[in-house]
């Protein structure tokens, strides 16, 4: 087991190494000088060259790179173009605030979508099932921004319950401020986890051993949690996994409705200004941040389903 | 068993959630107001003693000589001054320059008000004053501002003598620019990055702390030369959905919205617990013609253009009348305006004119402009007007950073710009974007090149004689109107919607708006 994780901590270095590759390059050669983005409509062309010089931007484009991933290795970050912050602060500032969103995020989606899905499939194709099935389509196909902005507008405007932006300081202001946007993020992650918990579940309960078990006088309770949940697991805990690592990416739409200092916003924000060392220190955070999250669900993989964890020992 | 836990154990973190929302809905209403405990002043109105505003986008640098943009300024420019000050009814006035002389074409004299304190409780000198105007000079970002000063002459403790490169007679009104703030040399020379991340001024609030992409804090500054702030502690978020920022005043969360969208503006104007500022800005929009490229170089075209276009139309219904038709380059408000005259929108003349120039049925152009849904809208009207004359119109949206490479590189045949005059005098605007010397990035993207249009701009720019100065810019209007190189189009409004208690706000036509006045009915 340690030595799959271990295995598969080293396999994350090429992994960011072609992360870095691609996202400098697509940044460099894209047209845009960052010189001009950063001093606007008004600048001289001496003071053009200034800051292409004070930025680097005049060595050939290999070079840049090499020292990019030459400080990279020595933590190194560098600074951002648009602030002269610390790129590596920056990003780490925003982490805990954006996986306070995902966690709040998800555990919505979860709570409301698995018992959502287990009802839709126990109870198939009747009226439940079908209501259950269309309030999800429209989950999934509901735009975030929208929908944030229908909940501000009922829940802070008209009611006057909740904050309609920012994230409160002390621990009540922050729950107060986090339920509408964990509200908006977890619609859309629990109707798909709806879709996939209703169609794993369905698979299963078609399965002899579920006959067996009714067949033995075991109570529904017991089939549906020990014996349907826990077969129908794996695809969930895979698509709940895929969706808590979009989050963590951040929720772009929703941080900015809801105006949430996040990671979303930051990566956003530096793409605008192409401020390309910012923008890096996100993207690889972000796909650090992917890889140790895919890899703690195939970790609980092991957990919910013993023939995993004989083939990890295998391996 | 355990199973179960988990499972109620959600369901209760769930319903927790919600009950603290529900819950929670008297503090939340009340929030503006909760940490406040304003001074009773024997029964007559109480203030509270937080300031909250929102504004569009962070602050992108808390260093002043390097944060040029409005949303950095909003913020800093209450922790910094500068020597000069220009006040409301467009006259310099020294803030901390006590006074000044102009000794000759080349040189000022500034005394600079003793007793000056800094944050940090050190005393302002003309050391701090050299320092910071070399910091600004050799800044790639604001150097533009200050770059017409040659060197600085510390003459003693508090007598400076600012010797320029040549005569500038606009001097003065850039050093009232917000990027030429006095910091102390002493603390930025000990730590430059310290400085930058706890800046020290001796402007009326303290800094206190920025969380990056959420909020800042200010604190007043008991020491302030001008008195102290009306109002303790002002605390600045960064709300970038515009109608989010109206909803966050709707509800009471902040005081103050900057920048309400021209779609809020009847809202805000309507709710009798607000009240809407919208006032003239500085900043003029207008579509400038590549003089370098096939018709544009044709006088006649231009002159058809300028005819095509319907300005009024353009003010009511992409900006909801928050602004009006421009004649000029250059806003009302800056000092050297003068109006040649309104463009008149005639479809029929502009016709005539085309085929005159020998395009009877039209030719067929482009428009680049950069990604702003308001610009782009405007552009799309264009579009439609100029079809109406037979100009078949292609709109290109840019990324920001390519449209300024594309116009500086002159690969364009229109594009749609705004300017604003941040120093509020008309050699800003004229000298950048008419003057043959600054073609491609410094401005001018027309590639006009006219000798009398050159001596103009430099007849206004070193004559010190401010009547002689204005009559220079209005032979300058009246002759750039003849040649019609730029299409102006309108002068945009400057928004801000508040809570009807704020009282002493005044706004700032270029968007700095010093909060050190105002204050908030408890």
């Amino acid at each position: 087991m340690y030595k799959y994780i271990l295995k598969r901590l080293l396999m994350m270095i090429p992994v960011l190494l072609g992360v870095t590759f691609i996202v400098f390059f697509i940044m460099a050669l894209s047209p845009g000088d960052p010189a001009a983005m950063i001093l606007g409509d008004q600048a001289s062309a001496e003071a053009l060259e200034m800051k292409r010089e004070e930025l680097g931007l005049n060595d050939p484009i290999l070079i840049r790179y090499g020292n990019y991933i030459i400080d990279m290795l020595h933590g190194d970050l560098g600074v951002s173009y648009k602030n002269s912050l610390d790129v590596w602060e920056q990003v780490w500032e925003r982490f805990p605030n954006t996986t306070i969103l995902a966690i709040a995020g998800i555990l919505v989606a979860l709570v409301i979508g698995i018992p959502t899905g287990i009802i839709s499939a126990k109870k198939q194709y009747t009226l439940i099932d079908n209501v259950a099935m269309i309030v999800s389509l429209i989950g999934v196909a509901m735009p975030n921004f929208w929908f944030g902005l229908l909940v501000v507008i009922i829940f802070s405007l008209h009611l006057g319950w909740l904050p309609s932006q920012g994230m409160g300081e002390g621990l009540v202001p922050l729950l107060q401020s986090l339920v509408l946007p964990a509200l908006t993020l977890g619609t859309g992650s629990a109707a798909m986890i709806t879709r996939m918990t209703r169609s794993s579940m369905l698979e299963v309960i078609r399965q002899d051993y579920i006959s067996t078990a009714r067949a033995k006088g075991l109570s529904e309770r017991i089939i549906t949690y020990r014996h349907m949940m826990r077969n129908a697991m794996i695809p969930i805990i895979t698509a709940v996994g895929l969706q808590f690592g979009t989050l963590l990416g951040g929720a772009m739409l929703t941080e900015t409705v809801f105006s949430w200092p996040g990671l979303g916003r930051l990566m956003v924000d530096s793409i605008k200004s192409k401020d390309i060392p910012l923008v890096l220190g996100s993207v690889i955070f972000l796909a650090i941040m992917f890889s140790v999250v895919n890899l703690i669900v195939d970790i609980i993989y092991a957990f919910v389903d013993p023939r995993i964890k004989s083939e990890y020992k295998k391996g | 068993m355990k199973r179960r836990k988990v499972l109620a154990t959600s369901l209760v973190l769930c319903m927790a959630l919600t009950a603290f929302g529900c819950g929670g809905g008297d503090d939340t209403k009340q929030q503006g107001n909760n940490d406040n405990q304003g001074q009773q002043n024997g029964g007559e109105v109480a203030y509270k003693d937080t300031l909250t505003w929102g504004q569009g986008a962070d602050i992108t640098s808390l260093d002043p000589h390097q944060g040029k943009e409005t949303t950095a300024v909003e913020f800093t420019d209450q922790i910094f001054d500068t020597l000069f000050v220009v006040d409301e009814n467009n006259e310099v006035q020294p803030l901390i320059a006590e006074s000044y002389e102009q000794t000759s074409d080349t040189q000022y004299a500034v005394k600079i008000r003793e007793g000056i304190k800094f944050h940090d409780g050190s005393t302002l000198t003309a050391e701090d004053v050299k320092f910071s105007l070399d910091r600004a000079i050799a800044s790639a970002s604001v150097s533009y501002i200050v770059d017409f000063i040659d060197n600085i002459e510390v003459v003693d403790e508090y007598n400076v003598l600012i010797n320029l490169k040549a005569p500038y007679a606009p001097a003065l009104r850039n050093l009232s620019v917000p990027f030429s703030a006095i910091v102390p040399k002493a603390l930025v020379e000990a730590d430059e990055e310290a400085f930058i991340k706890n800046p020290i001024g001796c402007g009326p609030y303290k800094f206190v702390e920025w969380k990056p992409g959420d909020s800042a804090k200010l604190v007043a500054f008991e020491d302030y030369f001008g008195g102290k702030a009306a109002t303790e502690n002002l605390i600045m978020k960064v709300i970038p959905e515009a109608s989010q920022r109206t909803i966050a005043l709707e509800n009471n969360e902040i005081d103050l919205a900057y920048d309400i969208i021209p779609n809020d503006l009847e809202k805000v104007a309507a709710n009798e617990n607000l009240q809407l500022f919208d006032a003239p800005s500085l900043t003029c929009y207008y579509v400038t013609m590549n003089m370098n490229k096939e018709p544009f170089n044709n006088q006649l075209v231009r002159d058809a253009i300028n005819y095509a276009i319907d300005r009024q139309t353009i003010v009511d219904v992409i900006a909801y009348g928050s602004g009006q038709p421009a004649d000029a380059i250059i806003a009302p408000g800056v000092f050297g305006y003068f109006s040649p005259g309104a463009y008149e929108y005639d479809v029929e003349k502009a016709k005539e004119l085309l085929a005159q120039a020998g395009y009877p049925n039209g030719f067929n152009t482009s428009i680049v402009v950069n990604d702003n849904q308001t610009r782009v809208e405007v552009c799309q009207a264009i579009q439609g007007m100029l079809k109406e004359v037979g100009i078949e119109c292609s709109v290109d949206v840019m990324e920001f950073g390519s449209f300024i490479q594309m116009t500086t590189n002159g690969e364009h045949d229109m594009a749609y710009m705004g300017w604003v005059t941040s120093t509020i005098d008309a050699d800003y605007t004229y000298y950048s974007l008419e003057h043959s010397s600054q073609q491609g990035a410094a401005g001018n993207r027309t590639f006009l090149a006219d000798a009398e249009v050159d001596a103009l701009v430099e007849k206004g720019r070193t004559t010190s004689d401010e009547e002689e100065r204005l009559a220079a810019y209005k032979e300058l209007a009246i002759k750039l109107k003849e040649i019609n190189n730029n299409a102006p189009v309108y002068y945009s409004n400057i928004t801000a919607g508040a809570s009807s208690k704020v009282e002493g706000f005044i706004m700032d036509p270029i968007g700095y708006h010093k909060l050190h006045t105002v204050k908030v009915a408890q």
